[in-house]
């Protein structure tokens, strides 16, 4: 079928004859083309207002979509809105994705000047091309509707409506970071690029909390080969008193386990500073069963010296950072007169009128004595747009997985 | 639960009952172990590469199994039991350390949903390839081409793992959205979901309009799987991994 097509082009000329592969892939190698242009001469996108990005997403599918049905019999129309259009655009799409997923970024901008390559002219070019086929090809299904066509519609237009939401996003997103210290009211976030961001409300941290998992321990071993010249064992186990754990060839009691240690006057001993360090003494055996070494393990903190057992001459039982299990902020929320007292913690961002405010990171040198949290402050009004395709697609992969699983379902 | 899937796949060529006997059984096992380990972690064992291959260990042939029966063929239960052992001795000969701490972000609803639908997607799209494969190395060897037929049960596993792809995609978009503020952020484990999500979409597409090529579709099935499997191990392999915030082993 494609050698008949390609035969008729060659008699008919490239674009008279029947419309295939060959002439989507002039078009999508054209719309590289041209975005490869643009990102010579304007290398960084221009970042249009929300407003005009929204008006310009709603022009292409009013004009897209009404083409599509007011020319739905032309061969053109057929073409575009096509499967080997389809085809190539999703092959032209990945490939430049693919680029991106194996190149750096940083490599990226010291040879071509990208940003990225999501955010760069051939890919938009790409997805442009990918998206006049979903837009048309969606309104030509849509109608007349037809039950039969629902899973169909559904999917295309789902991904259609993420896509256009997607760029809406990428035009309407602020995103900045709120630096708060304990007790100093803010209400300027700083953006990306270091640039000042006020914001409508006024934020104070009144208490930043920072728990760990319990330590664990690991054996280092001094192995050249190794990309840091040691390899690692790492221990499973939460350290406890009267916990014995194989690490290696090493059986490791642990005798005592002090949560909240310091090294006063050549001892360790339990204290109560939030800088403090965990430390366990610990007994270690060799395979045979013989005592090896016993002693103080420490991970140490910004106070405290770290404290490690050597068995033998290339190899030390260490204690790694113990892992923070949570962390939270509690912090005042000064807007419209009224202050409120909201806590923030990751997976559980906050509201604060059209802005989101999200638990990023912390002093990760004081850890629980963090004296400022960081919050990401993000605002994004292409979300729902976005949130309607994805819940599109959802229903349109329900509606294929029942029809997979249907015996003698169809495709 | 490898030793019970061997002769289940052993059985299975000469008394179907007892193979589907043993299957279960092995099956049963995996469970139980996936139970333990959750149990003994304390948190759900889904952070490392290895803790999902274990998963996969199980899922690959409680799948084969239930898409078998549903469509009434044993053309799964063989390739299903061998691959279910495959990854299982991976994982037995790097045994990867497990230990129960599990990250702030990680601790979400979303955790399980995400990791089990995309594990099932990964079972099914990794027999589909395997289904796939197997039928063109049989009809090389035979001098025949490939028929139409080969590519009807790979096919009915791509329309159950393509869906459940799709759900653990957008799954993936709500829980960074929740955790780092935006649903999307092309970072190098993103991208490859999505390639491999675009990669069995373009099967999808090309198949609609040439049912009649098996060869090519298959072979767009095994690219499939190998993107896949780019996504799922390759990725922290590449100069991208280091960007990536989707890195939780050790």
């Amino acid at each position: 079928m494609e050698q008949s097509e390609e035969t008729n082009a060659r008699r008919a000329g490239f674009w008279e004859g029947s419309l295939g592969y060959p002439q989507a892939v002039a078009v999508a190698l054209a719309a590289f083309a041209v975005g490869i242009v643009y990102q010579w001469r304007i290398p960084r996108m221009p970042q249009v207002p929300f407003s005009i990005a929204a008006g310009i997403c709603a022009a292409f599918v009013v004009i897209v979509g009404f083409a599509s049905l007011r020319w739905r019999r032309t061969r053109v129309m057929e073409w575009i809105t096509g499967i080997p259009f389809a085809v190539v655009s999703i092959v032209g799409v990945m490939l430049l994705a693919a680029v991106g997923a194996a190149v750096p970024e940083a490599t990226l901008r010291a040879r071509f000047g990208m940003q990225s390559a999501y955010s760069s002219w051939p890919f938009a070019m790409m997805l442009f091309v990918m998206l006049t086929n979903l837009v048309g090809v969606s309104a030509r299904r849509m109608w007349p509707l037809s039950f039969r066509n629902v899973r169909f519609t559904l999917n295309h237009l789902g991904l259609a409506v993420t896509l256009i939401g997607g760029v809406m996003s990428a035009a309407g997103l602020e995103r900045s970071n709120l630096v708060l210290e304990l007790g100093h009211p803010t209400a300027m976030a700083e953006a990306v690029d270091g640039k000042p961001v006020p914001l409508p409300f006024q934020a104070t941290l009144r208490q930043f909390r920072l728990a760990s998992f319990p330590p664990t321990l690991a054996l280092a071993e001094s192995d050249p080969k190794a990309p840091d010249g040691a390899r690692i064992t790492a221990g499973e186990q939460f350290a406890k008193p009267g916990l014995t754990e194989r690490i290696g060839p090493y059986s490791v009691k642990v005798l005592e386990y002090l949560p909240r240690a310091a090294k006063v006057g050549g001892v360790w001993r339990a204290v109560n500073f939030p800088t403090a360090a965990p430390a366990v003494r610990v007994e270690v055996s060799d395979a045979a069963g013989h005592p090896a070494a016993a002693g103080w393990v420490s991970s140490g903190s910004v106070d405290t010296e770290s404290a490690f057992l050597p068995l033998g001459e290339d190899r030390a039982l260490f204690m790694p950072p113990p892992r923070p299990r949570e962390f939270r902020s509690t912090v005042a929320i000064f807007r419209d007169g009224r202050t409120e007292v909201r806590e923030i913690r990751v997976n559980q961002p906050i509201s604060v009128g059209p802005y989101r405010l999200y638990q990023l990171s912390y002093d990760e040198k004081m850890g629980a004595a963090s004296e400022f949290s960081v919050i990401e402050v993000v605002r994004d009004r292409g979300l729902p747009v976005v949130y309607a395709g994805l819940f599109m697609l959802l229903a349109g992969a329900a509606l294929f997985l029942w029809e997979g699983a249907r015996e003698g379902g169809s495709e | 639960m490898m030793a019970l899937l061997l002769l289940a796949s052993a059985a299975y060529v000469k008394n179907r009952r007892a193979g589907d006997a043993l299957m279960l059984a092995g099956i049963a096992c995996g469970a139980g172990l996936l139970g333990y380990l959750w149990v003994t972690l304390g948190r759900p064992p889904m952070r490392t590469l290895g803790e999902t291959r274990w998963w996969y260990a199980v899922l690959v042939p409680a799948l084969g199994f239930v898409i078998g029966w549903r469509f009434r063929t044993r053309a799964l239960a063989i390739p299903a039991c061998l691959m279910g052992c495959l990854f299982a001795a991976i994982d037995m000969a790097h045994p990867e350390a497990m230990d129960k701490t599990l990250m702030p972000a990680l601790q979400s609803p979303w955790f399980v949903p995400h990791v089990v639908v995309y594990m099932l997607a990964y079972s099914a799209l990794g027999l589909s390839s395997l289904l796939g494969a197997w039928a063109g190395v049989q009809r090389y060897f035979r001098h025949q081409p490939v028929a139409v037929a080969d590519v009807d049960l790979p096919h009915r596993l791509v329309m159950v793992g393509f869906p459940l792809l799709s759900c653990g995609l957008i799954f993936g978009a709500f829980w960074a959205k929740e955790a780092w503020g935006h649903y999307w952020s092309w970072d190098p484990k993103e991208t490859w979901a999505f390639l491999t999500w675009a990669a069995y979409l373009l099967y999808l597409h090309v198949r609609t309009r040439h049912a009649l090529k098996p060869a090519l579709n298959l072979a767009l099935l095994v690219v499939g799987f190998g993107v896949l499997m780019m996504c799922w191990f390759g990725v922290n392999y590449l100069p991208t991994a280091r960007e990536s915030v989707h890195t939780y082993s050790q």
